[in-house]
């Protein structure tokens, strides 16, 4: 439950942690102050009401930001280390061809698939299927945020033609 | 009538004595606590509050045991080649095994020995001595591995080992066959002239662990037992039993067994260091082999060495004293002040206990008897403190609680002996089940004993469990000693002989474990960092096959084009980056062991095929739900075959 209150804060990588931005709530009116609750409650309502949890990651709200070579490149390098393993761009291999991934997951969802494959697995309803389907559970290999954001990249990057 | 009330009067008599047969406590024939479930039980999921590192004896390796529970956690290889973890027989940790006289697979492990800071255990390293081929390990606690062997030259039987100072600043070594040195061909019947004893002190790098022999000191040509350094008040001296001070050679049950009296060594090696900087010191040629881990290649390096310096004791005034002890002593404990050195003499009938306060004022008032060798021999009755009387048969061993009791271990008379270090009387004894050797009492050997128990290590079972043909299992018994009377809490089998053992608060250990090698990290030469660079290379008959496992295939998982007389090496990286996902590697018909490859490692296994023909190979540690998957084929062409090497990727 914990996670879900993130979509109205902004989650910081600190210590190898997420955490809350502290003054997330902080409000400087009572104005925004009751738009934040409003969305807060209604965010509460959706996730419960959502019957299976699909919706579910860990990271909430992450940004990559507008397109950079530099980081795709590097991106490209620890996907050939790291991924390529059991990940191809267009086929079936070990794990599902990640050439589109960008096109039918959430920034959320693949940034938490990378960093916390054994959570995705006992939470999200679209990551069991997935493992009822490939039969391998993802492996953790430990990337860190920026690392894994730049795999994201890459990923965008190959989606829209290039990379490979 | 009166034949009638006799009757019902035996009849009640009888049934009476029945019900109470009956009803009696089922504390079994060797007393166990009513309790006893309930104290060493830890619950599934729950963690033990010590781990116990459990030598087994002639197995040559250690044990890890959860304590109180003794549950069995892993087996770590020392000395002994195990093909399960492929050390030994894998390219990274064959050297490890090297000596002077060449690859040694196995050694029988007596005595781990922990780390010290002030005088307790600070969890970064665990120290064993090879007894066979003298020898002393160095295992990493951050990873359960051994990571350095060092060989002892002029040394034959590391017995008295490795016993380690306050703070680790020396792990030492004596020899318990005394043997010509230099190793000569002499009659053996020169043996009181020609033999001698070296007691060997090994540096410990206080930051990464690495031992080098410092020092040793050349003594007279008897059998060195055993060992403990002092603390606190005694720090700076070490102590060693010896018994065979008659020097015989030959039937030493009987020969050796003639002297009323031995000796315990005394050692000033700060003395030591001293006349070493001084350069008071002989250079001896005597070659041994120093083998560890190199951390950025996770490769064994051996490194052959050839000298050593060697101290006189009768041209080092002071260095050494001897404080004589009844009778053949084996044990030569010290307490937790430093004050009390006990001596366990196996042929005593008593238990002598010599003070080190009194040892030093005799040393100032050369309350000597006789000097051999220039080793002053002091005065009996100048050293001691007190003898423990009628203590039980075969006294072996001591250690101490942090309440001023000392529990020693009886080995002909089975049992444990408690007695104060204040009036050297015996306050309580139980019975041991069977032929207890070492015992041990959880930081018992520092300067504050943290454990509520003492271990019996036993050497015999006989009926204690189910027989397993001629050989039956070796055992350990842990005892509660919180109260007065020392209680039997369990009973749990051990691997090889528990020849001894100690234990470490798990809070040290825990928190500080590998999970995994960063691959980024890994500098072998022979990885393999990304599936894309697996690859088959020739070069002559030598095939370098570099391939990756991740849950579940290998890459390559086809190769082709090698030939009979080949000599090929499997060099495969585990990709996986996460704790607990070791990959294995096997070969059919290799005459070699498996691979257990860690995360982020590179191991390698040498294949020498000898037949035409496919041959399989597959992971052995299951990996996934597609752990059977996990496989690939090699095929074997003839010697003189055009087939080319080939491989998918």
């Amino acid at each position: 439950m914990i996670y879900k209150q993130t979509k109205i804060s902004e989650l910081k990588y600190i210590n190898g942690e997420f955490m809350f931005k502290k003054n997330a709530f902080k409000c400087k009116n009572t104005k925004l102050l009751l738009s934040a609750f409003t969305l807060l409650s209604i965010t509460l309502i959706a996730s419960c009401s959502g019957g299976g949890d699909t919706e579910f990651t860990v990271i909430k709200g992450a940004e990559i930001g507008a397109f950079n070579q530099a980081q795709a490149n590097m991106g490209k390098k620890i996907f050939s280390e790291k991924c390529a393993s059991c990940h191809k761009y267009d086929i079936k291999l070990v794990g599902p061809p990640l050439g589109t991934v960008v096109k039918r997951r959430s920034t959320d969802y693949i940034l938490s698939q990378i960093l916390h494959p054994d959570k995705m697995i006992a939470n999200n309803d679209t990551t069991k299927a997935l493992l009822a389907k490939f039969l391998t559970q993802m492996p953790n290999q430990h990337l860190n945020m920026i690392e894994a954001k730049a795999v994201l990249m890459h990923l965008t990057d190959v989606s829209n033609g290039g990379g490979k | 009538m009166k034949r009638v009330l006799w009757l019902f009067g035996a009849v009640v008599i009888v049934t009476s004595m029945i019900i109470l047969i009956t009803a009696c406590p089922s504390t079994k024939k060797d007393g166990v606590a009513s309790d006893a479930a309930s104290k060493v039980y830890v619950a599934p999921g729950e963690y033990d509050e010590l781990y116990g590192f459990f030598s087994g004896g002639f197995s040559g390796q250690i044990s890890v045991y959860g304590l109180p529970s003794g549950r069995l956690f892993r087996v770590i290889p020392v000395f002994s080649v195990d093909p399960e973890k492929g050390y030994g027989f894998n390219e990274e940790t064959k050297a490890m095994l090297n000596t002077s006289h060449g690859f040694v697979p196995w050694d029988d492990a007596h005595h781990p020995e922990y780390s010290m800071k002030a005088g307790m255990p600070d969890g970064k390293w665990v120290f064993i001595n090879g007894n066979n081929t003298p020898r002393i390990a160095r295992i990493d606690l951050t990873t359960f591995r051994t990571t350095e062997i060092i060989e002892l030259p002029n040394s034959a039987g590391n017995h008295s080992s490795p016993f380690g100072t306050e703070n680790t600043e020396y792990v030492v070594a004596g020899t318990r066959f005394s043997v010509p040195i230099p190793n000569e061909d002499v009659e053996i019947s020169k043996y009181a002239e020609k033999f001698k004893g070296a007691l060997s002190f090994i540096k410990v790098d206080p930051n990464n662990g690495s031992m080098d022999i410092a020092f040793q000191i050349l003594m007279p040509g008897f059998n060195y037992d055993l060992s403990r350094s002092g603390k606190g008040k005694s720090h700076g001296w070490s102590f060693f039993s010896m018994y065979n001070t008659e020097q015989a050679s030959t039937m030493l049950e009987v020969n050796a067994s003639q002297n009323d009296k031995d000796f315990i060594a005394a050692i000033n090696w700060k003395k030591a260091e001293e006349y070493v900087k001084q350069g008071k010191f002989k250079e001896f040629t005597s070659s041994y082999v120093h083998n560890y881990i190199d951390p950025n290649t996770h490769m064994a390096v051996s490194e052959k060495r050839n000298k050593v310096k060697v101290l006189i004791p009768s041209e080092c005034p002071g260095l050494v004293y001897f404080i004589p002890t009844p009778k053949s002593p084996h044990g030569c404990d010290v307490d937790p002040t430093g004050e009390f050195i006990v001596g366990g003499g196996k042929l005593a009938t008593v238990i002598p206990v010599f003070s080190f306060d009194k040892m030093i004022k005799a040393i100032g008032a050369n309350k000597v008897d006789k000097v051999i060798d220039g080793i002053p021999v002091l005065n009996y009755q100048s050293v001691i403190a007190g003898e423990v009387e009628k203590p039980g048969l075969g006294p072996l061993h001591t250690e101490f609680d942090a309440n001023g009791f000392a529990y020693t271990s009886m080995f002909v008379s089975s049992e444990i002996v408690k007695w104060s270090l204040k009036d050297f009387k015996v306050k309580d004894r139980i019975p041991t089940y069977y032929s207890i050797g070492h015992l041990m009492i959880p930081g018992g050997n520092t300067v504050k004993p943290y454990g509520k128990y003492v271990i019996a290590l036993n050497k015999i079972t006989k009926d204690r469990y189910l027989p397993t043909g001629p050989e039956l299992c070796q055992s350990a018994q842990l005892f509660d000693i919180s109260g007065d009377k020392m209680k039997l809490l369990l009973d749990f089998p051990t691997i090889g002989e528990p020849h001894y053992a100690l234990a470490i608060p798990a809070s040290l250990i825990k928190e500080q474990q590998l999970q995994f090698y960063k691959m980024e990290e890994n500098k072998n030469p022979y990885r393999t960092i990304k599936e894309a660079d697996a690859k088959v290379v020739r070069e002559g008959n030598v095939v370098h096959v570099y391939m990756t496992s991740i849950r579940s295939h290998f890459k390559p998982d086809n190769i082709e084009g090698v030939k009979v007389g080949d000599e090929v090496y499997f060099h495969v990286t585990n990709l996986e980056q996460d704790w607990d996902v070791p990959h294995g590697f096997a070969v059919m018909g290799n005459t070699n062991s498996e691979l257990l490859i860690m995360p982020g490692e590179t191991n390698t296994i040498k294949w020498m095929p000898k037949e035409v023909g496919i041959f399989p190979f597959y992971c052995s540690d299951f990996c996934s739900a597609l752990h059977q998957e996990m496989q690939g084929y090699v095929r074997v062409s003839p010697a003189n075959s055009k087939t080319k090497l080939s491989w998918n990727n």
